[in-house]
């Protein structure tokens, strides 16, 4: 059973217990009170706002009458399926954006973290500390430094000066600068969960695979893969819906010129202050990361990795 | 056969295997015994080819197999955790050795399950994480077998099970073995497990084979005061005097006030210490055996059928147990805390080197 159905049958007994209200005030209930209402207020308060938001016409709600427009959709929708306007190229650079970056990210972490796993052994503790400090810092500031070595002018055009290069194109404000970004500094949320899946391999069950014959090809696709497919699964989530919200990264390496969904919600509900516009955005941002979670939790069973350990 | 010459394994400068020789024919069941520690799984995986020996070599047949990958050698190692795939069912696992070497699977799964007596048509499909310890360990022994190995090595597989499930598997491996022609190689810590199943038997302590022999041979005829202790509980006296008579010896130790005459079997090494078993020893209130000494009884221990009587020696540190039935101790009258004499036959004793 995926984890889909789970919650799906979880979500079905919960009409058939006991009042909800009453379990929700004694205890156990009780001590998810705090957690509960600053969901409440911090999160499905503000979504439901941001979809009210998008059905306006100006910056302001009239509750009395509510109206509803879909202007802003038929904007955003019709700019899509008609080529005008910037949407349908903030929807490819987006989706190009967080699928470059998923695919990078996976190709990258999943050798180092099995070497980090099952072979390193010296320095382990250096290679984890060097991938979780940069997490300690700001996304701003590690984007501006990307910033400053690859701009004009900048730390990477004097080091080809130095070999003699006159010549130097920017490297900046393009969609692959972008995927650069995003993939540096979302490369730890892909490698810890490969990491830990590897971690839960018992080294004698690669031991045991080569003992029953298995060469290198067998043991990855027979053993290795399908016992790390969740940590892949969890990171390529964690990875993809991240960069698809991806903004500090499409600003300061796109710089103006590149646009994601993203900054483009930013752009709107700051520069150009049409707040209907940048919520109908964000409204479908919401919609393509909640689809792309459901297809990809749709494909593991956490319920039966979690009875593994057993 | 398998040989391995001056096979030897070094952890930085610990020798954990230091230039052991075995020699093992084919369809022998061979256990490797050893306290904790002594080298004997590091041994057992140079075999297998999980770990690399720093010299020396490893032959099958004649054939040098000392630097053959692991799933490229015809051995299969059961590990002591099993391995099992998690991810597969029973049936899966025990095909993954057939389908990596070409083996046609047609009902093998149904017949290993039924070799290893696990009923086909209820195990086969369950995931391997569904069953228990004993199924666990038997679905491994399938799936190693599945591989048709030449040598199937074993690490200590039983350790986890309890009492009468390890009996009974210890019994179902030796019968494996005859059934099968193949040669069995066992690891253990466990005397027990050692003396039930093996023709042959290699002691190790400290990375070297210390005794290789029968198991009788070396419960009979143990090399060392370590092996004649780790063969089996036993007292141990040291020798004060030993002259050699025609091949015996009369020895004489402050522990005990008789001389005695007892065969010994070792040129190299003078005897040190004179062992008897627990259960070759007994208390009494009078001294009748032919060697005795005076003891204070100071526990008495009913272990089913037999009393251990724990006894200490006045005015010395010696603590010494005999093993006896029930009856015939209840019959001497001797309670805790009461004087008595721990005494055993002379050709009860052995004699044994340091």
């Amino acid at each position: 059973m995926s984890t889909m159905d789970t919650l799906r049958t979880r979500i079905d007994a919960l009409g058939e217990t006991d009042h909800p209200v009453r379990r929700l005030v004694t205890p156990p209930g009780i001590l998810v009170i705090p957690m509960s209402v600053l969901l409440l207020c911090m999160f499905i308060g503000p979504m439901l706002a941001i979809v009210v938001f998008s059905f306006q016409t100006g910056n302001s709600i009239a509750l009395n009458p509510l109206e509803w427009s879909i202007a802003t959709y038929q904007e955003v929708i019709g700019g899509m399926v008609s080529g005008e306007g910037v949407y349908g190229d903030v929807l490819v650079n987006t989706v190009a954006v967080s699928i470059t970056t998923t695919a990078l990210t996976l190709v990258v972490s999943y050798p180092a973290a099995y070497a980090l796993a099952h072979k390193i052994t010296r320095y382990k503790l250096v290679f984890l500390m060097i991938l979780i400090i940069p997490l300690f810092t700001s996304v701003n500031i590690r984007v501006f430094g990307w910033a400053l070595f690859l701009v004009q002018n900048g730390v990477l055009e004097s080091i080809v000066n130095l070999f003699g290069v006159r010549e130097y194109a920017s490297l900046m404000y393009m969609r692959s600068t972008i995927i650069l970004g995003t993939t540096y500094i979302y490369l730890p949320f892909m490698l810890f969960p490969i990491y830990l899946s590897m971690l839960s391999i018992e080294e004698t069950t690669l031991e045991a695979a080569k003992d029953l014959g298995a060469n290198r090809l067998t043991l990855f696709r027979k053993i290795l893969l399908p016992l790390s497919k969740p940590g892949i699964i969890i990171g390529s989530l964690f990875v993809f819906v991240l960069s698809l919200g991806a903004n500090v990264e499409a600003e300061i390496l796109g710089g103006g010129s590149i646009f994601t969904m993203a900054s483009n919600i930013q752009y709107s509900f700051g520069y150009s202050q049409n707040w209907p516009l940048g919520s109908t955005q964000a409204v479908g941002l919401l919609l393509i990361t909640v689809v792309a979670g459901v297809v990809i939790l749709r494909t593991i069973d956490l319920q039966e990795i979690a009875a593994r350990g057993d | 056969m398998l040989q391995t010459t001056n096979l030897r394994a070094e952890y930085g400068s610990l020798v954990a295997v230091n230039d052991v020789d075995l020699e093992i024919e084919t369809g022998e069941f061979a256990t490797i015994v050893g306290p904790s520690g002594c080298g004997k799984t590091t041994l057992l995986r140079m075999l297998a080819g999980h770990q690399e020996p720093t010299s020396g070599t490893v032959e099958l047949n004649g054939e040098d197999i000392t630097h053959t990958e692991p799933q490229n050698r015809p051995t299969s190692l059961v590990f002591q955790s099993w391995a099992l795939f998690p991810h597969m069912t029973v049936r899966e696992n025990i095909e993954f050795p057939m389908r990596n070497s070409g083996i046609e699977i047609g009902d093998r799964v149904e017949e290993l399950l039924e070799q290893v007596r696990l009923d086909p048509d209820v195990h086969a499909d369950k995931k391997a994480t569904e069953l228990s310890g004993g199924q666990k360990q038997r679905v491994a022994l399938a799936r190693s077998l599945a591989y048709d190995p030449d040598i199937l090595l074993l690490d200590e597989p039983l350790a986890s099970l309890d009492y009468v499930l390890r009996k009974r598997l210890q019994r179902e491996l030796a019968d494996l073995n005859e059934e099968l022609g193949m040669t069995f190689i066992y690891v253990t810590h466990s005397l027990e497990s050692a003396l039930l199943m093996s023709d042959k038997l290699f002691v190790l302590q400290d990375g070297d084979v210390i005794q290789t022999g029968s198991p009788e041979e070396i419960y009979r005829r143990p090399n060392t005061k370590f092996i004649a202790e780790f063969m089996g509980d036993a007292n141990v006296f040291r020798l004060d005097d030993a002259a050699e008579r025609n091949g015996s010896y009369e020895v004489r130790s402050a522990s005990f006030a008789q001389t005695t005459t007892v065969p010994y079997h070792h040129d190299d090494a003078e005897p040190e210490y004179l062992v008897v078993r627990y259960d070759d020893s007994i208390v009494d209130t009078e001294l009748t055996a032919d060697i005795g000494l005076e003891v204070d009884v100071e526990n008495v221990l009913v272990r089913g059928n037999t009393v251990l009587v724990e006894c200490g020696s006045p005015g010395t540190d010696g603590e010494y147990v005999a093993e006896m039935p029930v009856d015939g101790f209840r019959e001497t009258g001797i309670e805790k805390g009461d004087t008595a004499y721990l005494q055993w036959g002379s050709s009860k004793s052995i004699l044994v080197p340091e």
